[in-house]
């Protein structure tokens, strides 16, 4: 019997040359560049809690010290939900401090990693809990 | 291709999270409880006309990501099959034919922007039973109904005897049958059409994917199902274990993915 022609694809290198993607609607490498990372702060002005993702927008002030309006992409709202998040944690005039990283396709997008309550200095991950817990 | 930037990843590291209550929890009045309150996962598996019955809501075991991965959901664990369904398939069998190690090689270069779900498409079977998000099993005498949380889709299990349909009309999740094998439900999908992906990083199947699942909940918290992947685009069927927990006193939420769908115009 004539053997199949098969080709070994080495996953674990491809893994890591690759960003995979996410289950929760897309990935990462798709949208975000993580050789980009940004640090802003700024006022809340709009709040979007609605699956895919949350996405949230801050007015910074850019170099010319002009207000430019950023959006920031969050995990699901069924994620943050069961981390602790509510609708109400990200408030419209909340003054936040976002790390996140930019689009590829340079428009004012970015997905936040970690965001910080300045009022508070209370720190917010982005997407889920760290660590190797099973609960969501 | 570059590398991530792990002193990017890094700094996510250390980051303080506080978790505070999320919902009012209503407690499920099905459940054994101790005299503290609390679901003993590790009791008896609970029966259902004679048969265990699989009901209830549970999530899939998660693993912390490996260091060179980076999500949009931060550093969050996955299951271990979500990424890849040939995870613990040792390298160099030769289970992918050329045209499916190509295919895969191309989404992998995408990055992930042709996968269904970024699409608000279904992601597939069975990659859908190893999410992130939770699923609930209703287990009525001759069907059993899951339903995933993800992109709020379902899947009809018919337990009444029916034989898999062999030319179904070709559906994403595929037309699925069961028989009970003493205490595990074996059920066999086929029907599938040849869009889906087997896991996140695009492995794909063709319209003749024949998904054996044996279901076995080992006790009142922990559910087994051990899934086959039987494919012409493979040269051998593939076999692998997902682990899932009960999740007691939890709801599933809605999940409307076209609702807020905006990343695909960013996409590069």
């Amino acid at each position: 019997m004539k053997r199949p022609v098969t080709i070994d694809v080495p996953i674990a290198l491809l893994l890591a040359l690759s960003c995979p993607p996410t289950f929760a609607h897309h990935s990462f490498a798709a949208e975000f560049d993580a050789n980009k990372p940004l640090k802003v702060t700024g006022a809340v002005t709009k709040l979007e809690w609605q699956n895919p993702h949350t996405w949230f927008y801050v007015d910074v002030k850019d170099d010319k010290g002009e207000l430019t309006n950023w959006g920031f992409e969050l995990a699901s709202p069924n994620l943050l939900l069961r981390n602790g998040w509510t609708k109400s944690t990200l408030k419209v005039g909340d003054l936040v401090t976002v790390e996140a990283f930019q689009a590829k396709n340079g428009t004012r997008n970015a997905n936040a990693r970690a965001v910080t309550l300045n009022a508070t200095g209370k720190s917010l991950l982005a997407g889920s809990s760290g660590g190797a817990g099973n609960g969501p | 291709m570059k590398l991530f930037s792990l002193v990017a990843i890094a700094t996510l590291i250390g980051v303080t999270h506080h978790v505070s209550a999320q919902w009012a929890k209503i407690p499920d009045a099905g459940l054994k409880r101790t005299a503290a309150g609390e679901v003993d996962l590790a009791g008896s598996t609970p029966m259902k006309r004679g048969k265990p019955d699989l009901s209830g809501i549970w999530l899939p075991d998660k693993e912390p990501l490996p260091k060179q991965m980076i999500t949009v959901e931060g550093d969050m664990p996955f299951p271990h099959f979500f990424f890849n369904f040939m995870a613990d398939v040792k390298e160099g069998g030769g289970q992918m034919r050329p045209e499916t190690a190509a295919a895969l090689q191309q989404k992998m270069a995408l990055g992930g922007a042709g996968e269904p779900a970024a699409h608000c498409r279904p992601t597939g079977m069975p990659v859908l039973a190893t999410g992130i998000l939770p699923f609930k099993i209703v287990q009525a005498e001759n069907e059993i109904l899951i339903l995933y949380e993800e992109n709020t889709v379902f899947r009809q299990i018919f337990l009444d005897g029916r034989k898999p349909v062999e030319d179904a009309e070709p559906r994403w999740l595929g037309y699925s049958s069961a028989k009970w094998e003493g205490n595990e439900l074996v059920v066999e999908t086929t029907g599938f059409n040849d869009r889906g992906f087997l896991d996140a990083i695009g492995h794909s199947h063709s319209d003749k994917l024949r998904l054996t699942e044996r279901i076995r909940r080992k006790d009142a918290g922990h559910l087994e199902t051990q899934v086959t992947v039987d494919d012409p685009a493979y040269t051998k069927p593939i076999t692998y274990t997902i682990k899932s927990t009960l999740r007691p006193d939890e709801d599933l939420l809605e999940y409307f993915c076209a609702d807020n769908e905006k990343d695909v115009q960013h996409f590069q």
